[in-house]
């Protein structure tokens, strides 16, 4: 009886105090399921990186396979790593309780996450991870503060700092602004498009995860190569593009049929439209006599 | 082949009062020939309510009525099943499309005083209609089993613990558990899908029964069987069919163009519709931030919350539905239409409908110190204009009522 009255107090506590919305910065997601070559970098992104703790248990990898338009063998080859069918569901191995006793907190089930959380909140969410030396996994998220996740998706990104805002105080409404301090292999192609002329300069394969101190230092015998900061922009518009592939994806999964549902919406709505004709004549015939 | 169709209409006419059902209800029920704009509603509601029974079975074939699969049953609806997340639309779309017609149904009975002499029994089985619709749902809302299903459920039924001595027992005998649980979620099923639907349909009958026994109003508050032709027929009423069947398609021409736009391009109607919230699977262990119930009971949510004592709020909350059911007996001016109501009323019935609306934004929002002190202005004004009735409509200055009804 106690835990009841508890429990309602708690449910009805934000009526009476007033909830505090916990409001950030959000950046917008350019989502488009028509682009099917996104859906497909998105997929792979997803089953290699995320799909090891969140399941998508409301998904069928053969569904997907239709969705991302690839066929049901590619999947099977190349985005398959635990089931056997194509028809199962995309579950993952790690029991919710291990997951809570690792983590803090079982990894959610993600299928439709996009719904619950919104596509913005998403893209946001996957690009605001920074380095904090106070977190178990010694990361922490602007969108999401003291999140349980560990950043993994930080050998792509490469490390960020947070930079203190001006005045102490991060506001919730305002972005948050962040340092690059170590590289990571989005930086592959925004490196190599920089230095395509330069001569002398050191290959991609001798800078994979080199932090700023160490880059700065190569560069003073290197001078062709790119400034960090300019270099810290190409990845950061890399890294961008890559969350918005696997946002994309993950609007997909929140709703397979998104697409299908808009391409019907028309011609409904058109055969409604003639039927409106038809339906006015009618009425207008059958009333004449009617003053 | 006419002939055959005719011998084989008189056969069943010899054992069933079909031409007569027809007859009394269609081809020979006058109508005013005056009906406007508002009076699509009625014949909108009764095509949401098929619209919701025919989707409603089809998603009862695939939906599982239990705590550890409800949810999932839902998303297999919405990819596995063919033409599922259609009629999982059809049906989420279709519950708020109810309330918006049958909230402008019962607005045209309030402009037009349709529920005024003789009308009154028609407007107590409509306002029935309206409970039970609300009861179906609320329950409804459980059966996805997300967050918001549960939560606005646990919310909701520990309303009725603030009854005194009876009120923890009866919320507990309504869950079936101590909390919102699989089995609370069995039964809220059996009365989603079967009892409450039979209960609507038995009300939707005696509502149309009870109009067509006394024949409809219209906007000029006139009786049309006053004046009468030399064949008994009312001289301003034409048949039901075909003149208002043919009117009648034209109005769900349109309805349906609205309502497909929502259902194909907006389902969520940006989480009017439905909540985000709800795409998280129910968690007794985790109470989401902010609580809102849909739109459609926001205005009596916001009426609860106005009130600063739990029991007092449920009373208010539950004499906000029951003052409806009174306005019959309210309304003391001695014309039904607005045309011919002076400017008291016309301005009391704009700041009822202010509130109205007021009352349902507030009802979706957090509830800040300023926010409850509106709450609490536009639910005094919302019993005020019910409370306060008998004496403004008897003060307004009506204009006159013409004998016959008139075009505009």
């Amino acid at each position: 009886m106690r835990t009841l009255i508890f429990t309602l107090i708690i449910a009805l506590s934000p009526l009476a105090a007033g909830a505090s919305g916990e409001e950030v910065h959000l950046d917008h997601a350019k989502v488009n399921l028509e682009n099917k070559a996104a859906l497909q970098r998105g997929a792979k992104y997803f089953v290699n990186y995320c799909l090891s703790c969140h399941s998508a248990a409301y998904l069928r990898y053969n569904r997907m396979a239709q969705g991302i338009g690839v066929s049901d063998a590619d999947v099977a080859k190349n985005l398959m790593f635990v089931a056997e069918k194509v028809g199962e569901t995309m579950t993952v191995a790690m029991r919710p309780k291990d997951g809570a006793k690792w983590f803090g907190t079982a990894p959610p089930d993600l299928t439709v996450v996009s719904r619950s959380r919104g596509v913005d909140w998403l893209y946001t969410y996957l690009r605001t991870f920074y380095a904090d030396p106070h977190r178990p996994f010694g990361v922490n998220n602007t969108a999401f503060k003291d999140v349980a996740m560990p950043d993994v998706l930080v050998g792509l990104e490469g490390v960020k700092e947070l930079v203190p805002p001006r005045g102490g105080e991060q506001h919730d409404a305002e972005a948050p602004t962040f340092e690059l301090a170590m590289l990571g292999s989005v930086c592959k192609k925004p490196y190599e498009d920089l230095t395509k002329n330069a001569e002398g300069v050191p290959g991609w394969d001798k800078l994979g995860g080199v932090t700023k101190a160490a880059y700065v230092q190569l560069r003073q015998s290197a001078s062709a190569m790119p400034a960090w900061d300019d270099l810290a922009k190409g990845c950061t518009q890399e890294y961008d593009g890559v969350v918005n592939d696997i946002v994309t994806f993950l609007s997909y999964m929140g709703e397979p049929a998104q697409l299908e549902r808009r391409h019907l919406g028309v011609f409904v709505l058109l055969f409604l439209a003639v039927f409106f004709v038809f339906a006015y004549l009618l009425k207008k015939d059958y009333w004449k006599d009617v003053h | 082949m006419t002939k055959m169709l005719v011998g084989l209409r008189d056969w069943i006419d010899a054992r069933f009062p079909l031409m007569s059902l027809w007859n009394d209800h269609l081809a020979k029920y006058y109508a005013p020939k005056n009906f406007n704009f508002w009076y699509y509603f009625g014949s909108l509601a009764l095509l949401v309510l098929v619209n919701q029974i025919l989707t409603g079975i089809w998603l009862t074939m695939s939906y599982k009525p239990d705590a550890h699969l409800a949810f999932a049953s839902v998303e297999y609806i919405m990819r596995d099943v063919n033409w599922g997340w259609l009629l999982r639309y059809m049906h989420s779309t279709g519950a708020s499309a109810f309330f918006v017609v049958v909230y402008l149904h019962m607005f045209r009975g309030v402009i037009y005083g349709s529920y005024r002499y003789p009308r009154e029994l028609i407007w107590i089985f409509g306002m029935l209609i309206y409970v039970a619709l609300m009861a179906e749902a609320f329950m409804g809302y459980l059966l996805p089993w997300g967050q918001m299903s549960y939560w606005g459920a646990q919310v909701i039924i520990s309303l009725f613990g603030a009854i005194p001595y009876v009120g923890e027992p009866l919320a507990q005998w309504i869950r079936g558990d101590f909390v919102v649980s699989d089995a609370t979620l069995n039964r809220f099923f059996a009365f989603h899908v079967i009892a409450v639907p039979l209960v609507l349909l038995g009300l939707v009958v005696a509502h149309i029964m009870a109009l067509h026994e006394v024949g409809s109003n219209n906007p000029d508050g006139v009786e049309i069987k006053k004046n009468k032709g030399p064949d008994g027929i009312p001289l301003d009423g034409i048949p039901f069919h075909p003149y208002y069947t043919v009117k009648d398609i034209m109005g769900v021409v349109v309805f349906l163009m609205v309502f497909v736009v929502v259902l194909f391009f907006a389902p969520e109607m940006g989480g009017w519709f439905l909540e985000a919230n709800n795409f998280i699977p129910a968690d007794p262990l985790k109470t989401p931030q902010h609580i809102a119930p849909l739109w459609y009971f926001t205005p009596f949510y916001a009426i609860l919350r106005a009130v600063p004592n739990k029991l007092g709020g449920v009373i208010s909350m539950g004499a906000a539905i029951v003052v409806l059911f009174l306005l019959p007996w309210l309304d003391r001016s001695p014309v039904k239409s607005i045309r011919y109501r002076g400017g008291i009323y016309k301005i009391a019935l704009a700041i009822f409908v202010v509130s109205f609306v007021a009352l349902g934004w507030l009802g979706t929002q957090p509830a800040t110190p300023t926010l409850a002190w509106f709450a609490r202005l536009f639910s005094v004004l919302y019993f005020a204009f019910f409370l306060l009735m008998p004496f403004y409509t008897k003060m307004d200055k009506t204009k006159p009522v013409p004998e016959r009804v008139t075009f505009k």
